[in-house]
């Protein structure tokens, strides 16, 4: 590299912009340099040190494709179950197009894998019409948010430090329920789903055999208790009486933006959803 | 760099000079990794001495990695080590996240607060890498005067930790360990040597990995990191997802010589093994502190490996 190659004068900012241009941009690694050039005017030559067992090429490659294999790794660690349906290859293209369109703004790897399930959503093919063609695309998707509903949860504010007082189904206390002040889980999750999910999301981690599912639409509640995840199938009034309870209300209240609901049948399922963790009793 | 500006040989050449006056020695320990949590759980007495979490797994984490640090931080000192503070950035800080991380350490109690001599995105972006440094005046500049904000924000010295490198900008002024002397130099922070990442670096930029730990201010280091890097062709990748090499425990030898007493850290971060085979790994490096002939350690090879990445993800 000869002295008037280097541009002596470049400020931090353009060598970052430089680097960063090429970790992010579309393409092979030729087509990246080439973009950051077009967008920085400034080349591999101008930047990189070489030397003759390590060139510069190689140099950059190690940061432009560990970029996009870490990046991978952290989707494929959140979504374990997607990448088992979609199967590794199938998987890796479809996180590393959603890392291309949706480059990390976040200080935490948490935050990376939250628009996947839209990405999915987004990326379907327009025009599918026959029933099995519609749920090639959309089981992954909602598969997705299945599986980011979960990650979130885990890591919510939760129920584990509450003091927790066993549900009883004595007559007594089904009566108390109902004028009670209950409020739904900080951490609860309600789905509403055009596929069994659930099962199919039980189904793999079990390791069954799994054959595509047919569309009926379904309610799942998530939550968590003991800091491990509990996922139930639930009918449309629990969906609507738990929606209710998102701020703290007595049952009787909560019930008025319920449709169809029993009393009876509300009466005998919120003991099951007091230790489920779905609901509680605030302070 | 002209020379009536820093004079950077001298400030290099005093600080190597010091003795270590470390007060804050913790002893051994391993990076808390999610997959170890039943067996640290179930542990009566802990086999290490103290705990390095990094703080973007517990920043808005509310689950069972709180508890389990809840849990933690009554039995046994712990460090937070952060990978996002993007000190190196030409961006501004990152101030939303500056209050998180000390929102985190007034949880915590850390025995102290480290991140590394880097930037991991600019633009608004997080890389989620650790990027090398231009080693130039300008960033030097730039770095200590945020390093300076921050220690006044977090209102304690931070620790920074030297990165593994794969690449140097032609623009570069300054070696690393002069570029990290005049860094403590002008903001007395301290600093995490990762020993590991001395023995990579100098493999890939072809310089004497001695020359190095001579001439980095020994009175200035906190904390040591080990680990073990993958070979990969003509380069070696910081993969921690191995033993350490010999290599690195014959520089982590030579560090203790210079340093005396320094809290030294094990980390291993993919491929990872039990927490009983982590510990035993670790207890390598008491065998050299203790000054147990070096011999009685298994040789370790550098594994090869293509598919390999530096930086894993660690949870």
């Amino acid at each position: 590299m000869k002295e008037s190659c280097l541009k002596k004068d470049i400020q931090l900012r353009q060598l970052q912009n430089w680097l960063q241009e090429v970790l992010i941009n579309r393409g092979d690694l030729y087509q990246k340099l080439l973009g950051a050039q077009h967008q920085t005017n400034f080349t591999l030559e101008e930047a990189i040190k070489e030397t003759e067992q390590f060139p510069a090429i190689e140099r950059i490659n190690i940061y432009a494709s560990g970029y996009i294999m870490r990046l991978v790794e952290a989707l494929k660690a959140e979504y374990p179950l997607l990448c088992k349906v979609m199967g590794d290859e199938v998987f890796e293209g479809f996180a590393k197009a959603y890392i291309v369109t949706h480059p990390s703004r976040y200080t935490s790897l948490y935050k990376l894998g939250a628009k996947l399930p839209e990405f999915l959503e987004e990326t379907q093919p327009k025009g599918a019409n026959c029933p099995d063609q519609i749920g090639l695309f959309k089981i992954p998707a909602e598969l997705a948010r299945y599986e980011r509903t979960q990650a979130e949860i885990l890591l919510h504010h939760g129920l584990e430090e509450y003091f927790y007082y066993p549900s009883e189904t004595s007559i007594t206390s089904l009566i108390s329920i109902h004028s009670e002040l209950l409020q739904a889980s900080p951490c609860l999750r309600v789905l509403k789903l055009e596929y069994p999910i659930r099962t199919l999301a039980m189904s793999l981690h079990l390791n069954d055999t799994v054959t595509t599912p047919q569309r009926t639409e379904n309610w799942v509640a998530l939550t968590r208790k003991d800091y491990k995840i509990v996922s139930l199938q639930i009918n449309d009034w629990q969906a609507e009486l738990l929606e209710a309870l998102k701020s703290p209300a007595p049952v009787y209240r909560a019930l008025e933006n319920v449709k169809s609901a029993n009393v009876a049948e509300v009466l005998l399922w919120l003991p099951t959803a007091l230790d489920f963790g779905l609901v509680y009793y605030p302070k | 760099m002209s020379s009536s500006t820093i004079s950077k040989q001298g400030a290099a050449g005093s600080a190597a000079s010091e003795l270590n006056e470390n007060k804050d020695y913790l002893g051994f320990g391993v990076g808390l990794r999610s997959q170890h949590f039943p067996e640290i759980m179930a542990c009566e007495s802990l086999p290490v001495d103290w705990f390095e979490i990094i703080s973007e797994n517990f920043i808005d984490n509310h689950g069972y990695g709180r508890h389990v640090l809840k849990e933690l931080r009554s039995r046994c000192p712990i460090v937070m080590h952060g990978v996002s503070l993007n000190l190196g950035s030409s961006d501004p800080l990152n101030w939303e996240y500056l209050e998180k991380l000390k929102e985190l350490a007034d949880f915590v109690q850390p025995s102290w607060i480290s991140d590394h001599l880097c930037w991991t995105g600019i633009l608004g972006h997080n890389t989620h890498d650790l990027l090398p440094m231009p080693l130039t005046e300008e960033s030097l500049n730039h770095v200590s005067e945020r390093v300076l904000q921050v220690q006044t924000f977090l209102g304690q010295p931070i620790l920074l930790e030297n990165p593994s490198t794969y690449l140097e900008f032609r623009q570069n002024e300054l070696s690393e360990w002069e570029f990290m002397s005049l860094l403590v130099k002008k903001t007395d922070c301290l600093l995490l040597l990762d020993v590991n990442n001395v023995f990579v670096s100098s493999f890939n930029h072809g310089y004497d990995p001695l020359e190095y730990l001579r001439n980095i201010p020994h009175s200035s280091i906190q904390q040591v990191h080990l680990a073990g890097p993958t070979r990969a062709g003509n380069c070696l990748l910081d993969t921690h997802d191995q033993p350490v090499p010999d290599q690195v425990w014959e520089l982590y030898k030579v560090l203790l010589e210079k340093t005396g007493p320094v809290s030294t850290l094990l980390e291993w971060d993919a491929n990872i093994p039990s927490f009983s085979e982590v510990v035993a790994e670790l207890n390598k490096a008491r065998l050299i502190f203790e000054g147990k002939p070096y011999q009685q350690l298994e040789n370790v090879d550098i594994n090869q490996a293509s598919g390999a990445f530096s930086s894993p993800v660690v949870r």
